[in-house]
């Protein structure tokens, strides 16, 4: 019996040294992630703009004859088809931190950093914005993976509105990690 | 004495082989993840966004005021938002899975359909077909990840689980109409396959487009230099209209 009760004492420190994660099993060596904050309040509007050249074009939007094109981070191209052997780009609608979009007959939703925006599209003459919900998105103050590295969150800072893995930083540098 | 150390030497050699695992580890990490990456949703007069784990609803019956109606916690960070007939298609980040919310009624109903996939690269529905495609290096559907596009065939609760493989590879964007698909490859270009053969009918070889978006009888694509339009009017015969250059 007492054999027994030592092999079960020493099985359960096994097990309790196992469960203790030493700081040098994370490797360092892999590159960490890091909090984007919303930015400056004074970018948390949309402004409508001359036409320009497209420089990172991403997803397509369509309305009738338009094409709303993805300018990322940034906002959209308007673009007319109303003779498709000839497009014409009408405007651009400067979106700081455009992630997002839908349209529904003269309406255009979309995304502005971490703010819903809804904009009256009025034929693509005379967009306005009508309305803004503040804040509609947020994400947690640690990335939604696991077995990563990460900087630590920093409230005073603003609200997360992205996790990147970090072109500058080393995984020394991060101090936490889930 | 053997009968006493037999399952204790088993049991400390797992617990050594437990001690020897280095780290956590994930097949896959996405390189950023960002607030609305989920994507807004609009069906009917109800607008779709998910904030972190929650799925927020907004009636958008006064379109330039969206009115706050109703949440649902996920439990999980939601990556992927989109419609399947009145139920709200919801996946989450680390491929935890599809949850499905029947929307009918303007609140979130369990829908009780399952579909085999969860966060892919791309999936398109058309009638009573998905097209899916995986994530670079990771499969979405538990399959081995090949980049190719797997063709599920749905009904009202469940899709089947052996997929049909289309015959391209690397995909980068992806379109269906009308019985065809369009797949842009990273390295053999633009294809277009009909689904019933599933045969590639005609391939555009110079044409990489990264994005892909149909509206009536026109297909736009989006390629490094150009948004490019073709007439589909014949679906598995585009004719390109106009180059946009950027």
């Amino acid at each position: 019996m007492p054999t027994r009760l030592l092999h079960c004492t020493l099985f359960g420190v096994l097990l309790l040294l196992n469960a203790c994660r030493s700081d040098n099993e994370w490797d360092t060596n892999k590159t960490p992630y890091e909090p984007v904050y919303n930015a400056d309040p004074n970018t948390k509007h949309v402004r409508f703009l001359p036409p320009r050249s497209t420089t990172n074009g991403g997803n397509l939007y369509t309305s009738g004859a338009y094409v709303l094109e993805e300018e990322k981070d940034s906002g959209l191209h308007v673009i007319s088809y109303e003779d498709p052997a000839n497009p014409k780009k009408l405007a651009f609608i400067s979106i700081p931190g455009f992630r997002a979009a839908a349209i529904k007959g003269d309406y255009l939703y979309v995304s502005n950093y971490d703010d819903l925006v809804t904009i009256h599209l009025n034929s693509f003459s005379n967009p306005q914005e009508t309305g803004r919900i503040a804040q509609a998105w947020h994400l947690n103050d640690y990335p939604p993976f696991t077995g990563i590295l990460f900087i630590c969150a920093d409230s005073t800072k603003g609200t997360i509105v992205s996790w990147k893995l970090s072109e500058t930083l080393t995984g020394t540098s991060a101090k936490c990690r889930r | 004495m053997k009968k006493i150390y037999t399952p204790f030497i088993i049991l400390l050699t797992a617990v050594i082989i437990m001690a020897m695992d280095p780290s956590p580890t994930l097949s896959y990490f996405a390189p950023s993840k960002s607030v609305a990456q989920a994507g807004i949703v609009i069906n009917g007069n109800n607008l779709y966004i998910a904030n972190n784990d929650t799925l927020v609803s907004y009636d958008i019956s006064q379109p330039g005021t969206p009115a706050e109606t109703g949440r649902e916690k996920t439990g999980m960070t939601v990556d992927t938002l989109y419609m399947f007939k009145q139920n709200l298609v919801v996946c989450r980040d680390n491929f935890y899975g599809t949850v499905m919310y029947d929307v009918s009624s303007g609140g979130f109903g369990q829908s009780g359909i399952y579909w085999p996939w969860t966060s892919c690269k791309k999936v398109v529905l058309y009638g009573d077909k998905a097209f899916v495609t995986d994530k670079p290096g990771y499969s979405c559907s538990g399959e081995n990840p090949d980049g190719d596009v797997r063709m599920y065939t749905i009904s009202d609760n469940a899709a089947t689980s052996d997929p049909i493989h289309l015959p391209v590879e690397n995909v980068s964007a992806l379109a269906v109409t009308d019985n065809t698909v369009y797949a842009s490859m990273e390295s053999q270009g633009f294809a277009v396959i009909d689904v019933a053969t599933n045969l590639i009918k005609t391939t555009f070889p110079d044409k990489v487009y990264y994005s892909l978006q149909i509206s009536g009888t026109k297909l736009y694509g989006r390629s490094k230099t150009s948004l490019d339009c073709y007439d589909i009017s014949n679906a598995q015969s585009p004719k390109l209209i106009s180059q946009l250059s950027n």
